[in-house]
């Protein structure tokens, strides 16, 4: 009866979860699109085993090549070589003479509606382009919904390239959205002028909205002096902020804007920033005029590393301050408590004959990382059969924001464990206010729970400034 | 004198009849591949679809998720733990995803709990309790629901997926399983 009972309650569990399928005209493409792919694949399968002794040859000759230059040459400057030039909205690449780019944006327009290129590049690997869907004055920005007709790229001899990515949407304001997509890449030595077809317009749900707008990219050399790093700003610039250290690594110049490149080194790993800071942050010049920042898409950058906007002016400012109120850093554990490295918190003893309202007075200290968490007690808040509630008190700090501790027996976790503390980043962290994590264990068959820190969000307040001083030297 | 048996073939004959054997067990393969995509393109669709709140973005990762299936199928394919490769492959596409746009977040699977089915199993009451007790439940947890429930893995292949013994795996769904039925069962229409 029981069994027949758990049979039909997951079998309700199955339908309880409102997750939509996807639609048959996805499924068709994707099908479609990888039955055009087995080129591809008879080639890869076809390679005889003997390819890859050369392989490796040639891989071990590039290397030997490598460390040659770079003791000739001076690792600096080969490195500055080797290491990237920088496209906006695309990121780093290494090898700028395999990209080709649309020089100056285009635009159609129909209606009033524009579909405007910001940028467009060919790299072997694909067609990324930035768009802009604007929408006449009156008619604001409607995200409908995914595209029902994909956008492609049309070629000279007809094929059309369907587009296999797209993300970034960003509101520029109520009329403006700006996409960055992707498509596969162009032939080896196409040179002929693609179209872009976008033949929905997802931007507004107006009856006049236009269908099947066109317009057409002419890809040219890159530019060099539109990708090179600008070395105009003194930099490395690097900001302390606690155990965190920021540093702008490079700065690029161009029409519109500027990019600095930041790196951010934690205490470790398990400590990752959140970006929530740039939308705090300001820059301004000499004059006291502002640059608005928005973090930006940097494909190619590693996970320490953000590419940030500042908005220009038309003036070219002699000095940029930029002020950061603060930074938010989370924390998780690097090793979960079923794999090895696990570091439990601390464990509680649980005698038969404890009743709700038992506290254990701990007042331990647990090190995560540079920082210092301060246990003061446990209470047990509830003991229901099997079902056991506790509270982790927390002494409060100005640094710790929010955190979590959760409880695991004998190869299971808890069923629940709930943040304490302030999650909305808008409101400022008391210091005074200690944390009280709650959390629960249904089914303990062991006398012996081990409580360990499940995450954290730490939080510097300090308005630190990076002082960026142009070199305006001939 | 020759050890070999046989005729004796140039190796340009040999590449070629590779290839043509090649063809024949790649034939085999696209099928193979194409019964396999359209037994879980569904299943690895719903599950990224109630990771992240953009059809378009969960449409993407599952193409990637089978592009890259595709791109090694004769490793794949032939695996026997083919069904948990898929998802780990999905899940990976899913944490780049997650890395590379920051602004875009992990959905809560309470999310997928509506209130006004009028069509479900679930009377208002259940369905209150059960997004109540998901929404609190830690994340590994909510993982294990999509898993077993979204993309209707067994345990020993969600154990694959998650590294873990299908054991613990088995003991975790069970007690879960037994501790929404407990909180929920007695909330009847």
């Amino acid at each position: 009866m029981h069994k027949t009972t758990m049979d039909t309650f997951e079998q309700q569990l199955f339908s309880a979860f409102t997750v939509p399928y996807a639609d048959d005209r996805f499924i068709t493409k994707l099908a479609s699109d990888l039955n055009r792919a087995p080129k591809l694949f008879l080639q890869h399968d076809s390679i005889p085993q003997r390819f890859t002794p050369l392989a490796l040859k040639f891989g071990l000759a590039f290397a030997l090549f490598v460390c040659i230059t770079i003791l000739l040459a001076g690792p600096g400057k080969v490195l500055a070589e080797l290491r990237s030039w920088f496209l906006p909205e695309f990121g780093k690449t290494k090898d700028l003479s395999s990209i080709t780019m649309l020089n100056k944006s285009e635009q159609v327009e129909e209606n009033g509606y524009i579909l405007r290129i910001n940028r467009a590049y060919s790299t072997p690997e694909k067609v990324f382009l930035n768009i802009d869907l604007i929408n006449p004055e009156g008619v604001p920005i409607q995200d409908t919904a995914p595209f029902y007709e994909s956008p492609y790229l049309l070629l000279e001899d007809s094929s059309r390239h369907y587009f296999t990515w797209a993300g970034h949407t960003a509101y520029k304001d109520e009329h403006r959205l700006e996409i960055d997509i992707e498509f596969p890449p162009l032939p080896t030595d196409y040179s002929d002028t693609v179209l872009l077809v976008v033949p929905e317009w997802i931007a507004a749900l107006a009856p006049d909205r236009p269908t099947d707008m066109q317009l057409g990219i002419t890809f040219s050399p890159s530019v060099p002096s539109m990708a090179v790093p600008n070395a105009s700003f003194d930099l490395p610039e690097t900001l302390q902020i606690g155990e965190i250290s920021m540093t702008i690594k490079a700065a690029y110049t161009l029409e519109d804007a500027f990019y600095f490149l930041i790196e951010f080194n934690t205490p470790g790993p398990e400590f990752t920033i959140q970006p929530f800071w740039v939308t705090t942050a300001t820059a301004i010049d000499e004059e006291g005029n502002g640059y608005p920042l928005q973090p930006t898409n940097c494909q190619q950058c590693t996970p320490n590393e953000a590419l940030l906007r500042a908005e220009r002016l038309s003036r070219t400012p002699k000095e940029l301050t930029i002020t950061i109120p603060h930074l938010l850093m989370s924390y998780q554990p690097p090793y979960s408590p079923w794999q090895e490295g696990f570091i439990p918190g601390f464990t509680l003893n649980l005698d038969p004959s404890l009743e709700p309202g038992h506290i254990w007075n701990l007042n331990q200290w647990e090190q995560v990382g540079p920082y210092s968490i301060h246990i003061l007690n446990a209470h047990l808040t509830k003991k229901e059969a099997q079902t056991y509630e506790f509270e982790v008190e927390v002494a409060g700090d100005p640094l710790i924001r929010s955190l979590s501790y959760c409880a695991w027996s004998n190869q299971s976790e808890g069923s629940f464990c709930e943040a304490s503390g302030e999650s909305n980043p808008m409101i400022p962290v008391d210091p005074n206010k200690n944390l009280v994590s709650t959390s629960g264990f249904s089914g303990l068959q062991d006398s012996n729970l081990i409580f360990y820190l499940h995450g954290m969000q730490i939080e510097y307040q300090v308005d630190s400034q990076l002082h960026l001083r142009l070199d305006t030297a001939p | 004198m020759s050890h070999f048996t046989g005729t004796t073939k140039s190796p340009g004959a040999i590449q070629k009849e590779q290839m043509e054997n090649n063809s024949t067990n790649i034939a085999e393969l696209h099928d193979d591949f194409s019964e396999q995509y359209h037994r879980w393109v569904q299943p690895v669709f719903r599950y990224l679809r109630s990771c992240i709140n953009n059809h378009a973005d969960a449409e993407d990762l599952t193409a990637q998720t089978f592009h890259a299936l595709f791109e090694n199928k004769s490793r794949y394919l032939r695996a026997e733990n083919f069904k948990a490769l898929l998802f780990k492959i999905a899940r990976n596409k899913l944490i780049d995803q997650l890395r590379k746009e920051k602004a875009v977040q992990l959905l809560p699977l309470a999310d997928w709990i509506t209130l006004e089915d009028a069509k479900s199993d679930w009377s208002i009451d259940q369905r209150i309790a059960l997004k109540t007790i998901i929404q609190n439940l830690p994340l590994h947890q909510q993982e294990l629901l999509r898993l077993r429930y979204i993309a209707g893995l067994d345990h020993k292949t969600i154990a694959k997926v998650l590294d873990k013994s299908p054991a613990a795996v088995r003991k975790a769904i069970y007690r879960l399983t037994l501790q929404l039925k407990q909180q929920i069962g007695n909330k009847n229409a």
